[in-house]
């Protein structure tokens, strides 16, 4: 399967976020629902499918300084390497806006957050006072 | 308190003396910070320096100027005066009383904010380090120094805070600040844009106009914030930051003032001939830190700085002069952002998420001050040319336009054509070896390098040909 990285001009609350985003993944990424259609705030990716269906999201909160990037994959294409894929893509993004660290916040609703937090442990990330998880940004000879 | 107690081995005006145990952590610290500005500040050795020292934090004569050996600069920690009936003025705490102490649940925020405006002080110290070496005057050297003192006494503002109110992370976050470098592989400063060595006099200037703004803008939506000692420390830096911004300010002016009197006199454009920097240069750097600058700001809407602000964390500038509930609850702002056929256009958003195009807009005004003044230079001189902000598009490595290329006017290119043509607009190698060919040291008294206008005023009433520093 190839994935596809498509940044979202205007993100919004669209058909196939409603879609991907179900009550766990919301809890998972400490997000609310918005209403259909509404605008949705931070610099989003939608990944596809070779069929062009989508099958995760990812996006980035930048402001003075760093960046936290979340990300969501559809319930029914868990463990095929997505989530890799997109942290990936989210990586390097943040290269390529001279960002030197990335975030992420296992919100306090995730249904799991042990295996969220030792899965980004697992791609690098260190836990940091602040009580995120944080690693540097790896430049693309280091990756 | 507003006067500065300088008996003290760290002076202050926070009563530091009547908490033992923070007194020594910080005096722990010291000899780091010290060791950092032996291995890290300034280069050029030496014996000292005309420097401004805060001695109150009061609205008249709060400093002390004189010359100072620069290792044994008193940097210490002061906050401007309480206001015992400050409230809150904004988010979902509006009206309530300033917090004192940090609140449980906005610790890792405030955290977050403090270290990152922390980590960008003594960046600039370490980016700044060698430009001694080349300095077109006394004056810009002891201006130089005197910039990069108050950027490490703004790391003790921010460390003060960090030891004082966030405890043992607070503590190891300090360290922090001390081993990330400006261009470090291992360790970098936080902001990319903190990373890259200021390599010369035009870049300095710039960098102390546009992106030093930036970081007064940051400070001014800090000043808002509801955690008061946060407040009051950039209350005070604020008045500090002035002086850096006149740095930038009347050294861009000053650039421009020469170049337009040899091309006028010798009524030829060829300025690079004549030993200066030709306009189409000095436009070009203008244009890179500008839009570079930009990106500071961050992406046009962050979820982050929505509720940096209702939780009363993160103002917006002048926060007390806005019209409007303080809450922005159900208000929208028009950001930037590209339409479904790839062009240039907005999209309404909700006020609260839009607060990173808030702020970039106040800051967009301000830098339009420098374009009118090094304009009415030109103009003075009888000159056609005029400087210019690229457009908003132009350059831009974060938010809307990230993915895409434009020219200083805002007109969309292929990458391709960008490629071909962004020597036109961006320094190329060639400008800056040029640049750093007039970047030779004058560092006799009362003497300046022929690129660049005397000032028209001294410091603290000095004149140009003062002593400003004494070299080793």
């Amino acid at each position: 399967m190839t994935l596809h990285w498509t940044k979202e001009a205007t993100p919004r609350w669209d058909a196939d976020k409603q879609a991907v985003f179900g009550e766990k993944q919301l809890a998972s990424t400490g997000l609310a629902a918005k209403p259909p259609g509404a605008p949705v705030p931070d610099e989003w990716w939608r990944v596809t499918d070779d069929a062009g269906s989508v099958v995760g999201y990812g996006w980035l909160d930048s402001e003075w300084g760093d960046a936290q990037i979340a990300f969501v994959v559809a319930p029914e294409k868990r463990g095929a390497g997505i989530g890799a894929f997109i942290l990936g893509q989210l990586e390097r993004e943040a290269n390529d806006r001279g960002l030197n660290y990335i975030y992420n916040v296992v919100p306090k609703t995730h249904p799991d957050p042990a295996w969220m937090t030792h899965w980004l442990h697992l791609h690098g990330f260190v836990s940091s006072p602040l009580g995120d998880l944080r690693r540097q940004v790896r430049r693309p000879a280091d990756a | 308190m507003t006067t500065a107690d300088y008996s003290e081995k760290i002076p202050n005006n926070v009563d530091l003396h009547e908490d033992r145990r923070l007194q020594r952590a910080l005096e722990s610290w010291q000899p780091n910070f010290l060791n950092w500005w032996e291995s890290m500040g300034p280069t050029l050795p030496t014996e000292d320096v005309y420097l401004r020292t805060a001695v109150n934090v009061g609205r008249e004569g709060w400093a002390h100027f004189g010359h100072v050996a620069m290792r044994d600069y008193r940097w210490g920690i002061f906050l401007a005066e309480r206001d015992q009936k400050r409230t809150i003025g904004f988010g979902q705490h509006k009206g309530e009383p300033a917090w004192q102490q940090v609140p449980g649940e906005y610790r890792a925020d405030l955290q977050r904010l403090i270290v990152i405006q922390g980590d960008t002080e003594p960046a600039s110290v370490e980016q700044q380090r060698n430009l001694g070496a080349t300095a077109p005057s006394l004056y810009d050297l002891r201006n130089l120094f005197q910039v990069n003192v108050e950027e490490g006494r703004h790391l003790w503002a921010m460390v003060y805070l960090l030891h004082a109110y966030f405890g043992r992370q607070g503590r190891e976050e300090a360290e922090e600040l001390l081993h990330r470098n400006s261009g470090s592989a291992e360790a970098p400063r936080i902001l990319g844009a903190f990373n890259e060595e200021t390599p010369d006099w035009l870049s300095f200037y710039m960098f102390t106009y546009f992106t030093d703004r930036d970081g007064k803008y940051q400070l001014g939506t800090l000043k808002e914030s509801g955690f008061d000692p946060l407040s009051r420390t950039c209350e005070f830096m604020l008045k500090e930051e002035a002086h850096h911004m006149m740095v930038g300010t009347t050294g861009v002016d000053r650039v421009v003032e020469r170049t337009a009197q040899v091309m006028v006199e010798n009524d030829t454009d060829d300025a690079a001939a004549l030993g200066v920097i030709p306009l189409p240069v000095i436009q070009k750097y203008l244009n890179f830190h500008y839009s570079v600058s930009l990106d500071l700001f961050g992406s046009e809407t962050s979820t982050n700085v929505a509720n940096y602000f209702t939780a009363g964390l993160k103002g917006r500038w002048l926060e007390e002069r806005r019209r409007d509930d303080h809450k922005l609850g159900d208000d929208s702002i028009m950001v930037d952002s590209l339409t479904p056929e790839g062009e240039l256009g907005q999209t309404e958003v909700s006020a609260l998420t839009g607060l990173n195009t808030d702020l970039r807009r106040e800051y967009i005004a301000d830098c339009e001050g420098g374009v009118k003044r090094w304009n009415r230079i030109l103009a003075d001189a009888g000159l056609p040319q005029r400087v210019r902000l690229p457009h908003v598009a132009f350059n831009r490595k974060v938010g809307a336009f990230s993915g895409i290329e434009a020219t200083p006017e805002g007109e969309i290119l292929s990458t391709a054509e960008w490629e071909r043509r962004k020597g036109q607009w961006l320094p190329t190698d060639t400008d800056k070896t040029f640049i750093r060919s007039l970047m030779r040291p004058v560092h006799e008294r009362g003497k300046i390098a022929a690129w660049i206008a005397p000032p028209r005023q001294g410091i603290n009433g000095k004149p140009f040909d003062y002593d400003y520093v004494h070299l080793s």
